[in-house]
């Protein structure tokens, strides 16, 4: 474990030995996956139980109603003072619809309530819990497959990578998307995710370039080709039947 | 009870992409038969947990045919509906209520529960074997004609091995958890090492011998979806 994190926090520094001793560890995939594993599990605890608290302590739907018609409301005016009057006939035919919208939702709320089996705090904690476990199945999928992508190019380019070389170095990549964790917080979290995203790229171009034995050149085109292919594909498609339907019409 | 645990200590190995297990398993006495045997444990277990996963998750969910009545309801008041001339409102009810049936139906269907889920200990044995089946023939065919060594027992033998991430599924004895697509890469990973290891194919071939089945079973369903369209066509055009 503690070889582990050692290599997680030197790859953080782009440094080649973090690299290279995982790709020569013997159970390269396995450690990639508990990597992958790890990571996406800590973030999905933080974000989930965030969300499960906001969703246990939030207001009731019809508490929920009243804020929404309320700033509708506000809105209204805001408009009106900004010299965007509103036809009043218009604006009682949106507070018609409204009403009946918020009419129904109160209607489900209170089916909801008086139907499900299980009290609602149980619902919330069953659904909390389901996502967080189920947290680094969409990381994984996201690893595999975009891994093979690129090690499908990779390997068009020369590149001697295994299967579990290759997935096991860019598993790296999650590292810094531990950043997600402030997800929550507004402005902020957005800003950390940005870094992350580039903060991963720049460990997914290393990781590539040491599993497959090639210059950091190659290893930003083995990365780029699975998006830049499909995208250039589909130019020409839509190029193509623009020029159909323009000659088409002659 | 040693069988038992051979066969999922041999599963783990080829989850983990070890090639000591699909070379194991070419070399084991009876491979097809121990593939079989591992892909219907492996189906039988994963949905029998998946009942206990879907009714609690059904114990959190509320009476849908309930909240199907309170909409419908709530829709009669609409406004608009109001506006309608009432000489034409049973005709556009009804054609509402066709349409809105239809869909609820439709969630109705999707909607876990324990009843559908239980259904899966026969139907997810039965389609996976009926895949892996499908699967090992062409991928077989593809394997020896890019010069591959094995033999058909051990296509299927090392393939049956791909059943190896669906015990993630494992996970659905939890309410709302979600295996996603993981499993489906997983696979296709682990059907390539089935077959290089199965052929001793170099990886560009094992590659190839790997995607090609999948390429052919698309081709054949297009061609069958044409097929079918041509003939529904003729048949509607020859009653006229």
């Amino acid at each position: 474990m503690a070889e582990l994190i050692q290599i997680c926090r030197g790859s953080l520094l782009l440094e080649d030995g973090a690299f290279y001793r995982l790709k020569r560890s013997a159970d390269v995939f396995v450690k990639g996956l508990l990597i992958i594993v790890a990571i996406s599990l800590i973030v999905g605890l933080v974000i989930e139980t965030i969300g499960f608290v906001r969703e246990v302590t939030g207001p009731s739907p019809e508490a929920e109603i009243q804020e929404i018609r309320q700033n509708i409301r506000q809105g209204f005016q805001m408009a009106e003072s900004f010299g965007a009057e509103i036809d009043p006939e218009v604006q009682e035919i949106i507070e018609t619809y409204m009403d009946w919208g918020f009419g129904i939702g109160a209607r489900v709320a209170k089916v909801v309530e008086e139907t499900t089996p299980l009290p609602a705090p149980t619902g919330d904690l069953f659904e909390a819990v389901g996502k967080f476990v189920s947290y680094p199945f969409g990381w994984m999928s996201t690893w595999m497959s975009y891994g093979l992508l690129v090690l499908l190019f990779a390997k068009l380019m020369g590149g001697r990578a295994t299967i579990q070389q290759m997935l096991g170095t860019t598993s790296l990549v999650a590292v810094p998307h531990l950043l997600d964790l402030f997800n929550f917080i507004p402005c902020l979290g957005v800003l950390l995710s940005l870094v992350a995203f580039f903060w991963g790229l720049a460990i997914y171009i290393k990781g590539t370039a040491v599993a497959n034995e090639f210059g950091l050149g190659k290893a930003t085109l083995a990365i780029l080709l699975p998006v830049i292919i499909p995208f250039l594909l589909m130019v020409a498609l839509i190029l193509i039947i623009v020029m159909m339907v323009t000659t088409g019409g002659q | 009870m040693q069988t038992i645990a051979n066969t999922f200590r041999l599963l783990i190995q080829a989850l983990f992409l070890r090639n000591e297990a699909y070379e194991e398993m070419r070399e084991a006495p009876n491979p097809f038969v121990k593939g079989l045997t591992m892909i219907v444990v492996v189906a039988i277990l994963f949905s029998l947990v998946g009942i206990v996963g879907d009714a609690l998750e059904w114990a959190t969910m509320p009476d849908m045919g309930k909240i199907q009545e309170a909409v419908w309801g709530e829709m009669m008041e609409a406004p608009w509906f109001k506006e309608i001339p009432p000489a034409d409102q049973a005709e556009v009810r009804a054609s509402m209520e066709q349409s809105y049936n239809l869909s609820w139906r439709i969630t109705r269907a999707l909607t876990p529960g324990p009843l559908g889920s239980a259904l899966g200990v026969i139907t997810n044995p039965v389609a996976l074997v009926i895949g892996w089946l499908i699967y090992g023939f062409l991928a077989h065919i593809f394997a020896r004609l890019l010069g591959g060594t094995g033999t058909f027992g051990q296509t299927y033998g090392t393939t049956a091995l791909a059943v190896s991430p669906r015990i993630l599924n494992l996970i659905t004895l939890l309410p709302y958890a979600v295996v996603g697509g993981v499993a489906g890469t997983w696979a296709l990973i682990c059907n390539y090492l089935a077959l290089k290891n199965a052929h001793r194919l170099t990886p560009a071939r094992a590659f190839w011998a790997t995607i090609l089945p999948f390429v052919t079973l698309l081709v054949l369903v297009l061609l069958l979806s044409i097929l079918g369209g041509v003939i529904v066509s003729s048949l509607i055009q020859g009653g006229r």
